[in-house]
C-alpha cells in the first residue's frame, strides 16, 4: 500500500527532515494517501492536545505561549491550525501566523495550516495522518488549534489526548460554550486575557456549571497568553503523558472515526440521490406514513445481517 | 482534492496592509489556501514558512519602492531552501520600468497597483506547478 | 438596456461617498440659518475676505533619501513656488528604528529623509530661513516629539526666536495605528508625547499648529466623508481631552490644533464636506467645550491633499485632471492649504517633473481660474447646501454612535475603528473589482499596460541606504557614550518618577549628548513598560533599566 516514493519520504522524514515532513503533509491532505491503518502500531509519539475555543478568545496567543513553555523544556513541538474552508468557494485563509511570529527559525517547531476543504466530519480523515506525521519527524508534542465551538471540536477530541477551551469575557461566552457541547469533551477551560475586568467571575461560574454537569474532572484557569501568566499552572492539566502512553487507543478511535464517517457518507449520499430507498420505506418516510426511526432501524437490519 | 496554496506576505517596513488583506480576500474567494504573514517579516523568514506550509505560491507586496532588492534576497532565500518550483508573483507600488528586471530576477507574475483581481487569479492558476508528487529529488 | 454613445446615461447616482441625491434641488432646501463668511458658525469660511486676505500655502510633500538629498529637493520647491515646506520621513524613521536596526536595512531614505540625530536636522534645513518659511513635520508616531525637539533646537541654534516659527507638526498618533505605524504609537505613551508636544509649542510657538489632526489617511481606507469627519473630531477629542486633563484651557489646546483633510473625487460632496467640518466643529467647541464663538479653538483649520488612493497607474497622465478637479474642490471649500500629489504617486515618489506639475496645478488655479477672488462661491448652491446639512448630520450620528460605545479611545482599544476601516476598504475594492463603480483606465477606457513612464521614475537609492547605516554606524561608536547615557538615564528617571513629565526639554539634552531618534524612543518605551524595540529584536544597548532605583 506504500509505494516506493512516499517510502523514501517517509525515510527522509524519520531523518527529521521538514522539507519531507511538509511534503508528506500536502501528500495526505491531497487525498492521494493514508497511512494510519499501516503505521498504526508504530513506536513514534507524541502527547497531543487540542486547543479550541471561539474566535476571539485568543487560541493563537495561547497556543504559542504553550509552544514557548514546551520549548523550555525542551520537547519538540508541532502545531497543526485547523481552519474551515469556505463551503462556497472552497478556499480558505489559514493559521493565525501572524501571532506565532516568535517561533520563526525555531528548527524544532514546525507550524502548519490545514483547511477542512469541505470534508464531511471535518478533518477526522487528515488529521491523524498529520499527527502521524508529526510524530514521525519527532515531535514530543503536537498541538492542534481549531476554529469555533461546534462539531469540529468534539470530533477532535476523540483523536487527540487532551482538549482545552479557551475562552474569554466578551458577551456569554459560558453560555455560548455550553449549547455547543464542546463542554461535554473539554478536559481544561482556560478563561484568558485575565486581566480584563470579570474574568474571575467567568471562571468562578463555570467552574460551578462543569462542577454540575461533569463532577470534579474538569480543571479551569486564568491564563493571560501576552505575558505568560497562568501557563505553568495550566501545562500540567493539559499535558497528559499518560494518555499518550496508550496511543493505540487514540489512533483506533481515530481509525474507526474514519470508517464510520466514509461508510455514513457513501449511503447517505445515495439516500440523497434517491437510489437507495430500503424497499420503499425512504419515499414512506417522506410521504408521512413511515417514521425516520424506521428507516433507520431498516438500514441497521440489513446491514447487521450482512 | 487539491487546492492552491498561496503565502503573502509584506515586503519590508511599509505597514500598508489594503492591499495584501484585498488580495488575500481575493484569492480564498477564488478557492485557494491563503496564509497572510503581516508585516516585518524578513525573507527568509517568508521562505521558511512558504516551506513549512508547502506552498505553491509566494505573494509579496512591496509599496515602499525598494521591490528589487527585495525579490533578490527572496529569491536567493528560495533557492536555499530548494523551492525552485514555487510560483512568485509581486504586486504593489513597482514602476512598469522595472517588470523586466523583476522577471529577470525570478518574478513571475508583477501586478502593480489597479491590476484587476481577474488577472492575478487567472495567472496564478494558469503557472502554478501541477500535482505534488512523492516529494522533491 | 445599456445606453451608449450618444445616449450614454450616467451610471452611478450615488455622491462618491454613496449617499443618493435627487435629480435636482431647489428652494426647499432652506438657507436662511446661513451666516457670512468669518462669522460662527464659520460653515462659509473661516475669513470674511476669503482668500483675498492670504491665498491658501501651496504646500508639497517632498522628501527621500539623506538629509541633504531632501534639502535640495525643499529648495528647488521653493524656487518653483511652493510657499510651504512638508516633509515626511522615512519609514525606519517613522517606526523610531535607528538606520543600523537590522529590519531598517533597504528602507532608509526611501519614503522620505531618513533622520536619526540632531545634525541630521540641521542638514536638512540647510539654507532655509526657519523664521520665514512655513514647515509642515508629518510625523505622528513616537518619532514626532523627538523631531519637534530638533527643530525648535535647531531654530534656537540659528537666532530664529521660537515664537516666529511658523508650520505645523501632524501630531496624530492614534491615526497613525491604522498606517501600518501600529508599532511605534502605542496607545498610552502616544497621547501622552502627543500632549506633551502640544504643551511645548503652544507655549513657546504662537504660529505652530500643534497636531495636524489626520482625516485624510483614514478616508484613504474607503471610508465615507461622513465617516471621515466624525472619526477625525474623535480622534482631536481623544487629545483635546488629554490635554485639557492637564490643566489647559480649551483655548489653549484647540486654538492651535488643525486638521489634515481628503480631496477626493466627488467634487461637490468635498466642498460640501468641508463647509460641514466648520459648522460642525465650531458648534463642538463653543457648545461642548465653551469656547467662545469667535476664538481660534472654534475655527476648524484645513490642510488638504488630494486623495491618492484616487491616483492608478495605468494611463499616469489621466491622474493630472483627477488632482486638478481634486484640487479646484479645496479651493472651492476654501482650505488654507494644499497638498497636490504627483500624477505618479501609484507608481513611486514624485519625479522633479511631478512635483513641478503638482506646484503649476495649484498655481493655475490660484491665478488662471477665477475661484479664489470670492469667499465660498458655491455657498447658496441648493445642492452642496443641502449636501453639507446632511453630511453635518450624518457626522453627528455617527458622533453619538462612538459615544454610545464608550468614547473614541475606547472604539480604538477595542478595535472597532479598525473594523470599520477594514470593512470600507474591502467594500470599495469590490466596486473596482465589479465595475460598480468606474475607474478611467482600471476597469473602464483601458488600454494595453504602458511600457514606460512619463517623465521617469524617481529611483530608491540602495547607495543612500547603504551610505547612512554606515554613518550611523560610525557615528554611534565614536560620540562620547558616557554623556550620551546620562542624558539618557536623566531622561528614563525623569519618566519613571512621574509618567506625566513633559519630556520635550530632556529630549532636548539627550539630542545634544549624541542620543539618536531610536534610542531616545526605546528609552521612554521601557520606561512604559513596553519593549525597547517596537519590533521586538533588539534590547537597550545602555542597559538602563533600574536607573531608577
Amino acid at each position: 500500500m506504500i509505494d516506493a516514493p512516499v517510502e523514501g519520504l517517509l525515510a527522509r522524514v524519520r531523518r527529521g527532515e521538514r522539507s519531507a515532513l511538509a511534503r508528506l503533509i500536502s501528500v495526505f491532505e491531497d487525498g492521494a494517501l493514508t497511512l494510519a491503518p499501516a503505521l498504526a502500531d508504530t513506536t513514534a509519539g507524541a502527547v497531543a492536545i487540542g486547543v479550541t475555543g471561539p474566535p476571539g478568545a485568543g487560541k493563537s496567543t495561547l497556543t504559542s505561549a504553550l509552544v514557548t513553555h514546551a520549548r523550555s523544556l525542551g520537547l519538540r513541538v508541532g502545531v497543526l491550525a485547523v481552519d474551515p474552508s469556505s463551503p462556497r468557494t472552497g478556499g480558505a485563509l489559514l493559521g493565525d501566523r501572524v501571532r506565532m511570529g516568535v517561533h520563526a527559525g525555531d528548527p524544532d517547531v514546525y507550524i502548519r495550516g490545514l483547511a477542512s476543504r469541505g470534508r464531511t466530519g471535518g478533518l477526522t480523515d487528515v488529521l491523524p495522518d498529520a499527527m502521524l506525521a508529526l510524530e514521525l519527524w519527532g515531535a514530543h508534542l503536537v498541538l492542534v488549534e481549531t476554529v469555533g465551538v461546534g462539531q469540529s471540536a468534539v470530533d477532535i477530541a476523540g483523536i487527540v489526548d487532551s482538549t482545552l477551551l479557551v475562552t474569554t469575557v466578551a458577551g456569554g461566552d459560558e453560555i455560548q460554550a455550553a449549547k455547543a457541547g464542546v463542554l461535554e469533551v473539554a478536559d481544561v477551560v482556560a478563561v484568558n486575557k485575565a486581566d480584563l475586568p470579570g474574568a474571575a467571575a467567568l471562571a468562578s461560574s463555570i467552574r460551578s456549571m462543569l462542577r454540575l454537569h461533569r463532577g470534579g474532572e474538569v480543571s479551569v484557569v486564568r491564563t493571560c497568553a501576552r505575558d505568560g501568566t497562568g501557563i505553568a499552572e495550566l501545562w500540567p492539566l493539559v499535558y497528559r503523558e499518560e494518555r499518550a502512553a496508550d496511543r493505540t487507543r487514540r489512533r483506533h478511535t481515530a481509525a474507526l472515526r474514519r470508517v464510520a464517517v466514509a461508510v455514513g457518507d457513501a449511503v447517505a449520499a445515495l439516500v440523497a440521490e434517491e437510489k437507495l430507498d430500503a424497499d420503499g420505506a425512504v419515499a414512506g418516510c417522506i410521504g408521512g406514513e413511515v417514521s425516520v426511526d424506521e428507516v433507520v432501524g431498516w438500514f441497521v437490519h440489513r446491514l447487521s445481517q450482512g | 482534492m487539491r487546492a492552491i496554496k498561496v503565502v503573502i506576505a509584506k515586503a519590508g517596513l511599509d505597514g500598508h496592509e489594503r492591499g495584501a488583506h484585498a488580495v488575500t480576500a481575493m484569492l480564498r474567494d477564488a478557492g485557494m489556501e491563503v496564509t497572510y504573514l503581516g508585516m516585518f517579516q524578513s525573507p527568509e523568514q517568508i521562505v521558511s514558512v512558504a516551506a513549512d506550509e508547502d506552498a505553491d505560491v509566494i505573494g509579496l507586496s512591496s509599496l515602499n519602492g525598494a521591490h528589487l532588492t527585495f525579490a533578490e534576497r527572496v529569491v536567493a532565500a528560495m533557492g536555499d531552501a530548494g523551492l525552485d518550483d514555487v510560483l512568485l508573483v509581486l504586486g504593489g507600488i513597482v514602476p512598469v520600468e522595472d517588470i523586466p528586471r523583476l522577471h529577470e530576477i525570478g518574478v513571475g507574475g508583477v501586478f502593480p497597483a489597479g491590476t484587476l483581481m481577474d488577472e492575478i487569479v487567472g495567472y496564478i492558476e494558469s503557472n502554478v506547478r501541477g500535482e505534488r508528487v512523492g516529494g522533491p529529488t | 438596456m445599456s445606453e451608449s454613445g450618444y445616449w450614454e446615461k450616467p451610471a452611478r447616482l450615488l455622491t462618491g461617498s454613496g449617499t443618493p441625491v435627487e435629480q435636482s434641488y431647489g428652494p426647499e432646501v432652506a438657507n436662511d440659518h446661513l451666516s457670512p463668511p468669518g462669522t460662527y458658525p464659520y460653515t462659509r469660511g473661516l475669513h470674511a475676505d476669503g482668500y483675498r486676505g492670504r491665498l491658501w500655502t501651496r504646500r508639497e510633500i517632498a522628501g527621500f533619501g539623506s538629509p541633504s538629498d531632501t534639502n535640495a529637493r525643499f529648495r528647488f520647491l521653493l524656487q518653483q513656488g511652493a510657499t510651504g515646506l512638508n516633509c515626511h520621513f522615512d519609514l525606519p524613521t517613522h517606526l523610531t528604528l535607528d538606520p543600523d536596526h537590522p529590519r531598517a536595512d533597504g528602507d532608509v531614505g526611501g519614503a522620505g529623509p531618513s533622520i536619526c540625530r540632531l545634525s541630521d536636522m540641521r542638514e536638512l534645513t540647510e539654507g532655509i530661513d526657519l523664521g520665514e518659511v512655513s514647515m509642515s513635520l508629518i510625523s505622528s508616531t513616537n518619532a514626532g516629539v523627538v523631531l519637534m525637539a530638533m527643530y525648535g533646537l535647531v531654530a534656537q541654534e540659528r537666532g530664529v526666536p521660537l515664537e516666529r516659527l511658523r508650520g505645523t507638526v501632524q501630531n496624530d498618533p492614534l491615526h497613525a495605528r491604522y498606517c501600518g505605524y501600529e508599532a511605534s504609537c502605542p496607545i498610552d505613551l502616544g497621547v501622552k508625547l502627543a500632549v506633551d508636544i502640544m504643551e511645548y509649542c503652544a507655549g513657546e510657538m504662537p504660529n505652530w499648529h500643534t497636531n495636524n489632526v489626520n482625516m485624510y489617511d483614514l478616508r484613504e481606507h474607503g471610508i465615507s466623508a461622513a465617516q471621515e469627519l466624525a472619526f477625525g473630531f474623535g480622534l482631536a477629542g481623544v487629545y483635546i481631552d488629554a490635554a485639557r486633563e492637564r490643566g489647559h484651557g480649551i483655548d489653549e489646546v484647540a486654538g492651535h490644533l488643525s486638521f489634515y483633510c481628503s480631496l477626493h473625487s466627488d467634487l461637490l460632496e468635498e466642498v460640501a464636506k468641508l463647509r460641514a467640518a466648520r459648522l460642525v466643529w465650531s458648534r463642538l467647541m463653543v457648545e461642548g467645550h465653551a469656547a467662545a464663538p469667535d476664538s481660534r479653538a472654534a475655527k476648524f483649520r484645513i490642510g488638504a491633499q488630494t486623495a491618492g488612493s484616487t491616483i492608478v497607474p495605468q494611463q499616469p497622465l489621466n491622474n493630472l485632471i483627477r488632482i486638478a478637479y481634486q484640487a479646484l474642490a479645496g479651493a472651492l471649500a476654501g482650505v488654507s492649504s494644499i497638498h497636490c500629489c504627483g500624477f505618479d504617486e501609484a507608481i513611486g515618489l514624485p519625479s522633479p517633473t511631478a512635483h513641478q506639475l503638482a506646484v503649476r496645478t495649484q498655481q493655475i488655479l490660484a491665478y488662471e481660474s477665477g475661484v479664489p477672488i470670492v469667499a465660498d462661491p458655491l455657498g447658496g448652491s441648493y445642492y452642496v447646501e443641502h449636501l453639507t446639512r446632511q453630511l453635518a448630520d450624518e457626522c453627528l450620528d455617527i458622533m453619538a454612535q462612538v459615544d454610545a460605545r464608550g468614547g473614541m479611545l475606547e472604539c480604538v482599544r477595542d478595535g472597532w475603528l479598525e473594523d470599520q476601516l477594514a470593512q470600507a476598504s474591502l467594500g470599495q475594492v469590490q466596486e473596482i473589482e465589479s465595475g460598480e463603480r468606474r475607474v478611467v483606465g482600471v476597469n473602464w477606457a483601458t488600454e494595453d499596460r504602458e511600457t514606460e513612464t512619463p517623465f521617469g521614475v524617481h529611483a530608491f537609492s540602495t547607495a543612500v541606504n547603504d551610505a547612512r547605516i554606515h554613518d550611523i554606524t560610525e557615528f554611534k561608536a565614536h560620540r562620547d557614550r558616557e554623556r550620551t547615557r546620562t542624558a539618557l538615564a536623566d531622561l528614563r528617571v525623569a519618566l519613571e518618577r512621574d509618567r506625566r513629565t513633559n519630556v520635550v526639554g530632556l529630549i532636548q539634552r539627550a539630542l545634544l549628548a549624541d542620543a539618536t531618534l531610536g534610542e531616545i524612543v526605546g528609552t521612554m518605551r521601557e520606561a512604559f513598560d513596553l519593549h525597547y524595540d517596537p519590533v521586538g529584536l533588539l534590547g537597550d544597548p545602555f542597559e538602563l533599566a533600574g536607573a531608577a532605583r
